[in-house]
């Protein structure tokens, strides 16, 4: 229980519109994009950093766990206080501070929805690269925490290659600011450390992140299988002939029938699977790469391959990508999205192997991905209220990331570990390893009064998941 | 410890032994340096006495290598040079462009941060590693990352080491993403007498779409030193298919005017570019280079100072990183009084042990020091590895 005289604390610290803490207004932050579920004690909207900190010691005082809170669009549950406590909510923390084109950098608060920055800045040809699928929503702190990635992110990277600088509230209430406009200062990479760090040592209240200059041309093709193998044979082949896209993203059949049926962006209803391909650069680049590619699909037996012809069939094309979780919600209330990452040439018999968990669990599964990275999310389709088939479902997710594992990969490369995956932490990792990040994790947050029980086994039964090395890979990696 | 360290160090050839006679080291508290080919001891900091030395450059075997999923995994001995002709078998590369190339080692560049004019487009080592694993004082081995290219499993702490200079732990392996190499690619340079009109043309470039692959500006001392006259030099590296090349060729001649005359390079002129910090320091024993890690609306400025102090600058103009070669130990303190005099963040990033010994090489923030400091403290609480490496202050 939330002691009444903290409550107080708060409310003059931040004013009484800014706290929540009855029962009815809590239901909204017990959940994120994951399955789990658990209630803050109370919510806080601060708007300056000096509000966090005054949230911060406050939750010191009367030894609360503390949280913080973007767009509550996280898919390991990141943000859930499964120790209750105090949740920091970023939403008033919403302004673009500013746009710097000079120095090709702009500087934002944490609750900075992640697609306000391209809109900011695409009128002067600029945009800010890293674009999750969910950037209609998700924010640039919880960006920041889980380093998150997206379909575009093949060519420039990820979260982490686009932030400069942050300010952060450390769980003692202390402002620190690491890195800044300059690129390569001396010293320890503390923004490196902090960038993917799941709000376990900091709290963001500031970040600086890279703009880009927009490229000239842009392309974007939809390639059509038969079978989902030799779509994801194209994803090698292309690496071979040295194309780079800038997305390589791929649906499965199961998943287009849904998408197409939500959303009518012209997918085909009887194919195995497609690539949604998008070139980008110079035009001349994407004018070459566009028949490379189109050789390489065909030469992988596609049956068809659309290109765009206007900028509205391009939005359409990508309209069936961004909204396939909203058509995975029409069919099924309750899906359990994964992240497993593979090397690329390992694309193909991950697939077979997730199909065969699909009939082995009698569980639907569906694929849609960001195939040029090797980043798997299959998507299984559950009923919540019936325990034996949630469990179930967790057994099949278990099962494929552990072929990830040994396929050479790992088992997030965007959503984050959370505390979905804290548990299966060792099959990568060893002790050694793990208690080495812990030790770095309490550097910052010495007493895990910061996110508790994310990102790192919360201790008993672990080690007994662990894998016998299968594959000539893991026993390198 | 003799003069000669890299001779005497102990070099084991695996991962195991050299992770035991590191603990076991440690455990002695004895004095301990790391390195590879030990070819930066001139960077970082000053070199301290040690009881002991460790080389990684033995652990030098190319561990796994994929060209289809565009990554390599290697020991930190590795030599650049040796990983580099591994991946030009493939027509594959790593755009890190490090100084000291030609002998440096893997573990060595990471611990060190080098890079090159490249970064423009590719970044620097923290775009590219993908996993490591370390050696702790401890007797740990600790991974981080993994094997492929998109990953958030686990802190990052591959990104702690970059940098380090080994005052944390020694790198044993490192994975990269690599890259194809491009069809073609085309160095120019712009060379004018008036800055200000070659940053006009700086400008027009970076706001173009055509978004050259290296963009470096050497001052008219640093021109000189590479064999270019008659002014200051921006040397653009354009990389692509031939049509593309062709266009950027057709489009940066048009940013030709008479105040910057535009002359084709041989990408020869790279090596000497990326060579800059050591060939400084080989004609000038006695002197520094100070990196000065400024934002681009200052590069002006920095110019001029750089023109006050009659030093050669080589800036990575695309991201406003400066090199500045100072001639001696007096020349060395007068540019860095001067430049944080003016408020640019300067790091004395190699020199002579004069030099290194007795001028303040960087000076962190005190925010930032003291999550360092714990940081360093947690890794090496009796302060036994590489100290002093990371300039002078940890
Ligand atoms: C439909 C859909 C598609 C998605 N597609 C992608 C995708 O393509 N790529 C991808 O990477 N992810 C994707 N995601 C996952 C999610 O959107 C990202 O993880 C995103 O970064 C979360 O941002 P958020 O603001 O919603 O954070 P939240 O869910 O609110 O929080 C996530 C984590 O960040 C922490 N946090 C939030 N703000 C701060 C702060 N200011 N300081 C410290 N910690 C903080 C929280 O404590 C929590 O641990 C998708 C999600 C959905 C629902």
């Amino acid at each position: 229980m939330l002691p009444q005289a903290a409550l107080q604390d708060l409310e003059r610290a931040l004013g009484p519109r800014a706290v929540l803490a009855r029962a009815q207004d809590l239901t909204l932050y017990e959940y994120d994009g994951s399955i789990e579920k658990s209630k803050p004690e109370c919510v806080v909207f601060p708007r300056t950093t000096s509000e966090v900190v005054a949230a911060v010691k406050t939750a010191r005082a009367y030894d609360l766990p503390l949280v913080g809170r973007g767009a509550g669009t996280g898919l390991s549950g990141g943000v859930i206080p499964r120790a209750g406590g105090l949740m920091i909510a970023f939403s008033r923390m919403n302004k673009i501070l500013e746009i710097d084109y000079e120095n090709e950098c702009a500087v934002v608060q944490p609750g900075v929805v992640n697609l306000d920055i391209t809109r900011a800045v695409q009128g002067n040809g600029y945009y800010y690269a890293p674009d999750p699928s969910s950037q209609k929503a998700c924010t640039i702190g919880g960006n920041v925490a889980e380093n998150a990635g997206g379909p575009h992110t093949l060519i420039y990277g990820v979260t982490t290659n686009h932030v400069l600088g942050i300010e952060a509230v450390l769980p003692d209430g202390s402002v620190i600011r690491v890195g800044g406009k300059e690129f390569d200062r001396p010293g320890y990479d503390l923004v490196g450390l902090l960038t993917g760090s799941e709000g376990t040592m900091a709290l963001v209240t500031q970040v600086i992140v890279r703009l880009m200059r927009s490229p000239e041309a842009v392309k974007t093709l939809l390639a059509i299988y038969e079978r989902p193998e030799d779509a994801a044979a194209t994803v090698g082949d292309l690496t071979a002939r040295a194309v780079t896209p800038a997305a390589v993203e791929m649906l499965d059949g199961v998943m287009l029938r849904m998408v197409e049926e939500a959303t009518h962006a012209g997918y085909p209803l009887d194919a195995g699977a497609v690539l949604l391909i998008e070139l980008e650069g110079l035009r001349e680049t994407v004018e070459e790469q566009l028949a490379l590619v189109n050789e390489v699909c065909l030469a992988n037996r596609a049956r068809e391959v659309r290109a765009a012809q206007s900028e509205e069939e391009r939005a359409l094309l990508w309209k069936g990508r961004k909204n396939a979780f909203g058509a995975v919600g029409r069919v099924s209330p309750t899906y359990y999205v994964q992240d497993g990452v593979v090397p690329r040439t390992r694309i193909a018999d991950t697939l077979q192997h997730i199909y065969k968990v699909s009939e082995k669990y009698d569980l639907q599964i569906s694929n849609i991905f960001h195939a040029g990275d090797g980043n798997m999310h299959p998507i299984i389709l559950f009923d919540p209220d019936d325990p034996e088939q949630t469990a179930r479902t967790k057994k099949a997710g278990e099962e494929i990331l552990k072929y990830c594992v040994q396929a050479g990969g790992a088992i997030t490369g965007e959503h984050g570990v959370g505390m979905e995956k804290n548990e299966l932490m060792p099959l990568l990792f060893t002790d050694d390893s793990l208690e080495t990040m812990e030790r770095l994790m309490r550097i910052f947050n010495p007493d895990g009064r910061l996110n508790p029980g994310k990102l790192l086994p919360t201790g008993k039964g672990c080690m007994e998941i662990r894998l016998p090395p299968a594959h000539y890979r893991s026993t390198e990696w | 410890m003799p003069a000669d360290v890299a001779g005497a160090a102990v070099a084991p050839s695996e991962i195991g032994e050299f992770r035991e006679g590191l603990a076991a080291a440690a455990a002695a508290g004895r004095a301990i340096e790391i390195g590879g080919a030990f070819s930066k001891r001139s960077m970082g900091g000053p070199t301290v006495p040690v009881d002991i030395a460790f080389s990684t450059r033995n652990l030098n075997r190319l561990r796994i290598y994929e060209p289809a999923d565009l990554t390599i995994s290697v020991g930190a001995g590795m030599r650049y040079k040796q990983l580099a002709e591994t991946l030009a078998a493939n027509n594959q590369f790593l755009p890190l462009d490090p100084p000291y190339g030609e002998e440096a080692t893997m573990g060595g560049i990471l611990a060190a941060n080098a890079g090159g004019p490249r970064r423009r487009r590719y970044g620097t080592a923290r775009d590219m590693l993908i996993g490591m694993e370390f050696a702790t004082l401890e007797g740990k081995l600790v991974k981080s990352g993994g094997m492929v290219v998109k990953n958030v499993t686990g802190l990052d702490m591959g990104k702690l080491m970059i940098g380090s200079f080994g005052t944390l732990a020694a790198v044993v392996t490192a994975n990269f993403k690599v890259f194809p190499r491009p069809e073609q690619t085309a160095s120019l340079a712009f060379i004018a007498a008036d800055a200000g009109a070659l940053l006009d043309v700086r400008r027009s470039i970076l706001q173009s779409v055509l978004q050259p692959v290296a963009i470096d500006w050497l001052n008219v001392r640093a021109a000189a030193g590479v064999g270019l006259v008659g002014g200051h030099a921006l040397l653009v590296e354009v990389s692509g298919s031939a049509a593309a090349v062709e266009r950027c060729r057709r489009e940066l001649a048009a940013l030709r005017s008479p105040a910057a005359a535009l002359e084709d390079l041989d990408d020869a002129v790279w090596a000497d570019v990326r060579e800059f910090a050591p060939r400084a320091l080989r004609i000038c024993p006695d002197g520094a280079v100070i990196r000065v890690t400024t934002t681009a609306d200052r590069i002006g400025e920095l110019l001029r100072v750089a023109e006050e102090l009659g030093a050669a600058l080589l800036l990575r103009a695309g991201n406003a990183v400066g090199y500045l070669a100072a001639d001696g130990l007096d020349a060395a303190r007068t540019a860095l009084q001067r430049l944080r005099g003016a408020g640019f963040p300067a790091t004395v990033e190699s020199g002579s042990a004069a030099v290194r010994n007795e001028l303040e090489l960087w000076r962190p923030l005190d925010a930032e020091l003291a999550v360092m400091r714990r940081i360093k403290n947690d890794f090496d609480p009796r302060n036994l590895l590489n100290r002093r490496r990371l300039f002078g202050v940890l």
